[in-house]
């Protein structure tokens, strides 16, 4: 049992290693890490567009907002106005399409 | 006649001739004086005009400044660096139950020696001398047995005494115990302070206190045998989360560097929110902990220790983070002393997070807990007062679980989870004298299975 448990726990491990290798970043996505200054929800709720202070250039970045995970995060409020946002976004054709956005971590 | 009257004709031509050339004159004047006017009407503007920019260009400092200002202000606010939160549990329990007939070990020993004390005291002859001085040789002794075998030895050396106190035994019948009503008080204050914009420090203070005591005699039995293994007595390790008294603890209180070298990584240090993670939050109504805290099922104690942890950012592993994780869980104090032999016991764990969503969220971890003691440090317990006295050896706990929110199913939300935890110990051949010499030689394993299949909860 130990030992299968080991071995698996090393698998997944493996696993998660390699795909964090894998994943190349497209060449139009931004990363970011700023603070969300506002949110606005899209009247049917299945949009938003967050605002970020760029934490590093002090510039104000739009970015839409479309997947469910997210949205769902907005709507109970584990997402609010003031949190540290590290954000992914495609910004072709000036779009700033949302692929990744998740509080910062740490604790 | 007619002479006169060319002459007269030539002089209203020739007069005539010069009016238009004096009328011209007098309008050019006018026109000259209009353009003056002008001029002097256009430098009037200009220097207006001159006045209003230099006023814009003041009004457009001043609002710079204005917005620095403002800018500074909402930094220093408070509303921006500190946040402040909390909660309050009322809670009421009704408890009863059924025991085992049972031999109070405790008793028995106070039984003995108050009764061989009282033979002694009341016919001292050399036969009662001696039974008191075998009792407390024999507790003396006792007290000195530090490993397995000199566990055996001493059982078999002191078969006839530990024979003998049998005829002590304190029997404790059968009994129905119950408590109707017991009401608790849980406030607890949560600060989270951004002191730059890298580092966090957050800390929850906790009461959590008896209606009408002061003390945790409530739910440890006032010091006899208690019903529940972790209800002996209030220490380190839990304090805040047994009812106990109306001080406010520090149940956490610990600094967090994020974004370390720009990447999601972050380093923690202070005492842990290594208590109520996941799933316990699902029995609590609380959020997720985060990438913060410890499967319940291995960890649910006041750590402090400390974290380095990375969330990489794998497009098919949303969520997914791993951790390091050490805490101290007991301090044994100066050492190379002639009283002191204990060894800190320290915890190092290694937690995988390979995806963190809603929908699931899946967890490994694995703990090795260093030179485990055999009792923490406790006051008025049944036990008595108890303290770490040996080191028993390490041990390897494992986990492996997983939760998630399916939404929408039948009349709300399904929350579900299931938990496996395994540990192993390692023995390091010593026994712990206070306990009645637990301890082994060989290592053993133990295994646990938490699981619900579903609970409920409204949709929002």
């Amino acid at each position: 049992m130990r030992t299968f448990v080991s071995k698996l726990m090393l698998s997944l491990a493996v696993a998660v290693s390699a795909a964090s290798f894998s994943a190349p970043v497209a060449a139009d996505d931004v990363k970011m890490v700023g603070v969300i200054t506002k949110i606005k929800m899209a009247s049917d709720g299945k949009s938003a567009v967050a605002t970020l202070k760029d934490n590093k250039s002090g510039d104000s970045v739009t970015i839409n907002i479309n997947d469910d995970l997210t949205l769902d995060k907005f709507k109970d409020k584990r997402i609010v106005e003031g949190d540290e946002i590290r954000a992914k976004y495609d910004n072709a054709g000036g779009k700033n399409e949302s692929k990744s956005f998740k509080k910062t971590a740490g604790c | 006649m007619r002479t006169r009257h060319v002459r007269t004709l030539i002089g209203v031509l020739v007069a005539g001739l010069f009016l238009p050339i004096q009328a011209r004159a007098e309008s050019n004047a006018e026109l000259l004086k209009r353009i003056e006017v002008l001029s002097q009407e256009l430098t009037r503007l200009k220097g207006q005009i001159e006045a209003n920019n230099a006023a814009t260009t003041a009004n457009r400092q001043a609002t710079e400044e204005l917005r620095e200002k403002v800018g500074k202000a909402e930094e220093k606010s408070s509303e921006r660096w500190l946040t402040i939160g909390g909660d309050y549990q009322f809670r009421a329990d009704s408890l009863w139950g059924e025991t085992k007939p049972f031999t109070d070990v405790s008793a028995t020993f106070a039984n003995a020696q108050a009764q061989l004390q009282a033979a002694f005291f009341a016919n001292p002859t050399p036969a009662t001398g001696a039974a008191l001085t075998g009792l407390m040789q024999f507790a003396q002794n006792m007290s000195g047995v530090r490993t397995y075998q000199q566990a055996q030895s001493f059982m078999g050396a002191n078969a006839a005494m530990m024979g003998a106190l049998g005829n002590f035994a304190a029997q404790v019948p059968a009994y129905k115990p119950r408590n109707d009503t017991l009401y608790t008080n849980r406030f607890g204050l949560d600060l989270s302070a951004k002191a730059t914009q890298d580092v966090t420090v957050n800390a929850r203070l906790v009461m959590y206190k008896t209606f009408g005591a002061g003390d945790d005699d409530a739910v440890t039995n006032s010091g006899s045998a208690p019903y529940f293994a972790d209800r002996v007595g209030v220490f380190d390790g839990t304090l805040g989360h047994i009812p106990s008294s109306s001080y406010l603890n520090v149940d956490r209180a610990f600094a967090t560097w994020s974004n370390i070298a720009d990447q999601d990584i972050w380093f923690s240090v202070g005492r842990r929110p290594s208590t109520h993670g996941a799933p316990s939050n699902l029995r609590l109504n609380t959020p997720r902990p985060g990438n913060g805290g410890t499967p319940s099922l291995l960890v649910d104690y006041a750590f402090d220790g400390m974290t380095v942890g990375w969330a990489p950012d794998i497009e098919g592993l949303p969520g997914a983070y791993g951790k390091i994780c050490y805490g101290r869980g007991f301090e044994s104090g100066f050492r190379s002393t002639p009283g002191n032999s204990l060894q800190d016991t320290d915890m190092l764990g290694v937690s995988i997070i390979p995806i963190d969503t809603d929908p699931l969220r899946v967890w490994m971890q694995w703990n090795r807990g260093f030179k485990i003691f055999d009792a923490p440090k406790m006051q008025g317990t049944y036990f008595g007062n108890t303290a770490p006295k040996i080191n028993l050896g390490d041990i390897d706990w494992y986990g492996l679980g997983a939760m998630g929110t399916l939404k929408q199913v039948g009349v709300g939300d399904l929350n579900y989870f299931a938990d496996l935890g395994m540990s192993i110990t390692h023995p390091n051949n010593n026994v712990s004298a206070q306990f009645g010499f637990p301890g082994r030689t060989r290592s053993r394993a133990g295994r646990s299975l938490h699981r619900i299949p579903g609970q409920h909860a409204p949709s929002s």
